[in-house]
């Protein structure tokens, strides 16, 4: 088992790397997790966000209006100047600002003008307050044309704004409708493992592919698929072991919700099978990078791309149909909708089920194909004239 | 000085792998962005939500919201009438995203993006079918009036940018990545810093011998990485303005001065971290790696969220985080229209690079070797 001690040996010169790395993706993980989950709890109740509201009408509309943000808003208060909005939207005072200019009343039951607004180009909340400032407004209008006063109009649109449907959320994984927490940290694995691997795993076997080392190892009495399984043993037990820290800090995060959860074998099967593809990734980008300075920009490439485009870093749901059909080739979209439902439901149907295991295995073939790509290459590497 | 240029540019522009990465990189990044969370991928992605219609029973005002919800049928709802049992168990198994049951009101699983839109629905009913009872009561002479004033429900808002031009959303994912752009100029700086070191490298160890004063060598190498650095971010903007056909407004000349200073602080960041310490390449590339990244999530490549959260709890962090001053700049250029703002961000992305240079020059000057 020469050639296994020989990539453990480097493994553990890259350990510290490994830690580094670890550390890093991991800490921006936990981060990403935090802000999501506030996102999440959120997103289907009205969340309260800081808006500024500049009220230069001093009309019966511009009141209504003003109270109405104000009953589900926090309304800062701003100075009216250009560069008092553009401070507080700067330095993230508000996310939202709404100017109603003098003679708004007039110039919108007659012409139907519109409110300027402002918004945080990164604020997703926005979007929702515009829908609430649309809503009152037409309601206000529909009250106006139907023969009823200003004041009348304001007053029943007000009113209005506090009629809502009956809604009913289920209870269906004993989490309230949401989605566990650990799922939401999950979401991030796999920028993680294809990162780490990506950038240790892949730098090991360049190590092993350099000419001289190769033709020295040709020379050896091991049999090239000897050495090959040899160094995929060894690195799979690498990524096994980062995998397992990963698990461990799941452990400590979220303790007993994870370990009572139903569905944890579930995760950890996912996950296991997720770190499986990320190491034949890198396998593959190791045969076929020869340069280190490159090695950075194809793992960012793989990573970043293949987690954006499969709902690692936005949810499924706000992929496009689309870029679904593209995504549903990589193991981490099947990885993702995996993650997704086991966050979800605590009860699996035979429908989830089968979902699941079909999931597993698109991950197990991709990662086998990845291997099988990078064995014939390195074949046909030992084969070439030098 | 300028034979030291023209020979260290041959030889990156020669490396033809990583000049292709360090262009390639950022373009396929931008692309998938585009088709991930750009504009165009939500204008399919809400579309046929799966929903349940339970009839309770045979009011003629349940036959209206039935008619009601028919109506977004094949476009942006795929409805399908169950009874109860049948529906709960297609939502326990994630088949369905709500039931609406026709006495006007909804039952959901999760508080997802795809459920609030069922319950918009729904409450857009709700409120109109209260609206016209009200008038109906009070002013039934009016109804057909406010029956066509709903139907023609139109937006009320107008965005406008501070600076009196607007942007999309999506756009500030883009400019954190040209902001990863910048700060990846970092990586050929180092492999630059890397071959002047005599303890690090053999072309070191030769360049070391030679008459030429070691500050000129340093000086030439940075020259030439920051102006490949600067091409590859001018090509990245033109890429994204003109094949993406990303509105970047009219801030061309703005957005090239911005990443001007960008290219300058990441290969400063190079520079540093390669004239600090005796470590290995690897373990200074994996350092940077690691600062890259942390940088560029701070400042908000992966959670918009997050620089908002770092804005009301550890500020210094953005002030001082090159990502995030990057994309700073940007808004200041074209959502703010603020030069004060965008001249103290330049000032600082100028200050920060003059700081790392003066540290890295500091760290190797007089280093002499007893032997190599």
């Amino acid at each position: 088992m020469t050639v296994f001690k020989g990539y453990m040996t480097l493994v553990k010169r890259n350990f510290h790397m490994v830690l580094m790395y670890l550390g890093i993706f991991l800490g921006i993980a936990v981060l990403t997790q935090t802000a999501n989950s506030k996102k999440t709890e959120d997103s289907y109740e009205t969340a309260a966000v800081n808006i500024a509201v500049i009220k230069e009408d001093d009309s019966r509309l511009a009141d209504g209006l003003y109270d109405y943000l104000a009953e589900i808003h926090n309304i800062v208060s701003i100075g009216d100047e250009k560069k008092d909005i553009q401070d507080a939207l700067y330095y993230r005072y508000v996310e939202y600002v709404v100017i109603i200019p003098q003679g708004y009343q007039e110039k919108f039951l007659n012409d139907g003008a519109k409110l300027q607004t402002s918004k945080l180009p990164q604020s997703e909340s926005s979007q929702y307050i515009d829908a609430q400032i649309n809503n009152y407004l037409n309601g206000v209008n529909v009250y106006y044309q139907s023969g009823y006063s200003v004041e009348e109009a304001v007053e029943r649109a007000s009113e209005q704004t506090k009629i809502t449907g009956e809604i009913k959320l289920l209870d269906q994984n004993g989490n309230a409708g949401q989605r566990e927490p650990f799922a939401e940290f999950l979401r991030f694995y796999p920028y993680i493992i294809i990162a780490i691997l990506g950038l240790t795993v892949a730098r090991i076997m360049m190590r092993f592919r350099s000419k001289r080392i190769r033709q020295r190892m040709a020379c050896s009495a091991v049999s090239l698929s000897r050495q090959n399984m040899e160094g995929v043993l060894a690195l799979c037990i690498t990524s096994v072991g980062i995998w397992g820290i990963t698990i461990l800090l799941v452990l400590i995060l979220y303790g007993n919700r994870f370990v009572l959860s139903p569905n944890k074998w579930y995760f950890l099967g996912n996950t296991l099978i997720i770190t499986l593809s990320a190491l034949a990734m890198s396998f593959l980008i190791g045969v076929l990078v020869k340069k280190e300075t490159v090695l950075t920009s194809v793992v960012n490439t793989v990573a970043l791309g293949m987690c954006s485009l499969c709902g690692a870093f936005a949810p499924l749901d706000l992929l496009g149909n689309n870029v679904k059909r593209v995504s549903q080739f990589f193991p981490v979209y099947w990885y993702e909708l995996l993650n997704d439902m086991l966050g979800q439901f605590h009860e699996l149907s035979e429908d989830m089920l089968q979902t699941i295991w079909k999931g597993y295995a698109i991950q197990l073939a991709f990662a086998l194909a990845c291997l099988f790509v990078a064995l014939a290459i390195s074949k046909a590497q030992r084969q070439e004239k030098e | 000085m300028m034979h030291l240029i023209k020979y260290r540019l041959l030889q990156t522009l020669r490396d033809k792998t990583t000049m292709f990465w360090a262009l390639a990189f950022p373009i396929i990044m931008s692309v998938f962005f585009y088709f991930s969370i750009g504009k165009s991928s939500f204008e399919d992605t809400f579309k046929e939500i799966p929903a349940a219609l339970v009839e309770t029973g045979t009011e003629e005002e349940n036959k209206v919201f039935s008619k009601y919800l028919d109506s977004f049928d094949g476009q942006l709802l795929k409805l399908e009438p169950m009874s109860e049992e049948e529906a709960l168990t297609a939502l326990n198994e994630g088949r369905i995203e709500g039931i609406f049951y026709d006495d006007r009101s909804l039952s959901v699983s999760t508080n997802g993006i795809l459920p609030s839109i069922l319950e918009t629905l729904l409450d857009s009913y709700v409120k109109n079918e209260a609206m016209l009872t009200t008038i109906a009561n009070e002013h039934p002479e009016r109804l057909p009036q406010a029956v066509q004033t709903i139907q023609a429900y139109s937006e009320m808002t107008e965005e406008v940018a501070v600076g009196g031009k607007t942007l999309d959303t999506s756009l500030s994912f883009f400019f954190a990545l040209i902001g990863m752009t910048c700060l990846y100029g970092c990586f050929p700086a180092i492999q630059t810093m890397m071959e002047t070191r005599a303890n690090l490298s053999p072309l070191g160890a030769r360049q070391c011998v030679t008459p030429t004063g070691k500050m000129k060598r340093i000086c030439a190498n940075f020259l030439v990485t920051y102006l490949i650095q600067l091409a590859n971010v001018m090509l990245v903007l033109c890429f994204m303005k003109y094949v993406l056909r990303l509105d970047f407004g009219n801030q061309m000349g703005g957005m090239i001065l911005i990443c001007m200073f960008g290219s300058l602080i990441g290969n400063s960041l190079g520079i540093v971290v390669g004239a600090s310490g005796k470590w290995s390449e690897a373990a200074k590339i994996g350092v940077l790696i690691g600062i890259c990244m942390g940088l560029c999530f701070l400042g908000g490549l992966m959670t918009p969220d997050i620089r908002t959260y770092i804005e009301l709890y550890v500020p210094i962090i953005n002030r001082i985080n090159p990502a995030a001053i990057i994309s700073d700049a940007f808004y200041c250029l074209n959502v703010f229209d603020d030069s004060e703002k965008l001249t103290r961000c330049l000032a600082t992305l100028a200050g920060m690079s003059v700081l790392l240079v003066s540290a890295s020059f500091l760290m190797v000057r007089r280093e002499r070797y007893d032997s190599l």
